[in-house]
């Protein structure tokens, strides 16, 4: 091989070394672009699985013996109680704080920080309390991120 | 002699610069089909509605029982619950998994498998959630 024959093999070389590496860029690039676009297509604002979760955090969590829609008995309305009803196992998931308007109690599940609140939801409930019941509004602090 | 030799060379060049093409090509394609794939979309998306719907049942007071309207390619599908949450799997390529935690109260069991059903629903009776086909 003559020095032209040298120098084109080593042209050719030089040319494949590039274009490996910018095929290489251009596939992951591909694939990333169609992954983003696809959770983009496919995703579903966090608030919709918090306010399903948040359902939970009435008459199921803290009814009564006998409990009705909407019914807090607000000596199970605890930290205790609430942990049980969501035993947040994935330090990812939603963090809540729950307010008694009237009744003035408050409780939340352990990672809940103060800070960003990113929904909030109040529901009416009725409130039993000393064998007494009265409208109350409980707020539902719903935050994505953990500390 | 030199010269022949050259033209040999450069054919094989252009023999393999068209079979990097084509394989470039083909991957292409294939990553394309497999995040283009209504198929990759529906199992995503049935995943989601599945871990609310148990969310919502969770909170239903008494026994309940949600039917999961799933337009098509629900029943290429196997579905599974489980203290995990809930998994929804490609029958065809059992390498596709979609899966999602569900956080239920302490009691709350989450049980049942079922692949492609064509009716496929959700039953809560006492603490128990499960999947299940229901035609």
């Amino acid at each position: 091989m003559n020095k032209k024959g040298q120098f084109a093999a080593a042209k050719k070389q030089i040319y494949w070394m590039v274009i490996s590496v910018v095929l290489t860029m251009v596939v992951f690039g591909f694939v990333a672009l169609l992954g983003a676009y696809k959770s983009k297509m496919q995703h579903i604002p966090p608030e919709l699985p918090a306010e399903l979760i948040s359902l939970r955090f009435t008459s199921w969590c803290f009814g009564g013996d006998e409990p009705r829609l909407s019914e807090i008995d607000l000596s199970k309305f605890t930290n205790e109680r609430l942990l049980h009803c969501y035993p947040r196992k994935d330090k990812k998931y939603f963090n809540f704080k729950l307010d008694l308007d009237k009744s003035k109690k408050s409780i939340r599940t352990t990672e809940f920080y103060d800070g960003t609140i990113q929904k909030t939801v109040v529901k009416p409930v009725v409130v039993l309390a000393n064998g007494t019941m009265y409208e109350d509004n409980l707020f539902i602090y719903i935050q994505e991120k953990f500390r | 002699m030199m010269r022949s030799n050259k033209k040999a060379s450069s054919i094989l060049m252009l023999i393999f610069e068209l079979m990097v093409a084509i394989v470039i090509i083909t991957i292409l394609l294939q990553v394309a089909q497999k995040f283009g794939s209504s198929e990759a979309a529906s199992q995503s998306r049935i995943a989601d509605d599945l871990a609310m719907m148990v969310h919502t049942l969770v909170a239903a007071p008494g026994d309940a029982q949600a039917i999961y309207p799933f337009a098509r390619l629900g029943e290429t599908f196997s579905y599974k619950l489980s203290v995990d949450g809930v998994e929804v799997r490609a029958i065809k390529s059992q390498i596709s998994i979609e899966q999602r935690t569900v956080v239920v109260p302490d009691g709350i069991e989450l049980s049942g498998q079922i692949d492609a059903p064509k009716v496929l629903c959700l039953v809560k009776k006492g603490q128990k959630i499960e999947v299940k086909s229901c035609e």
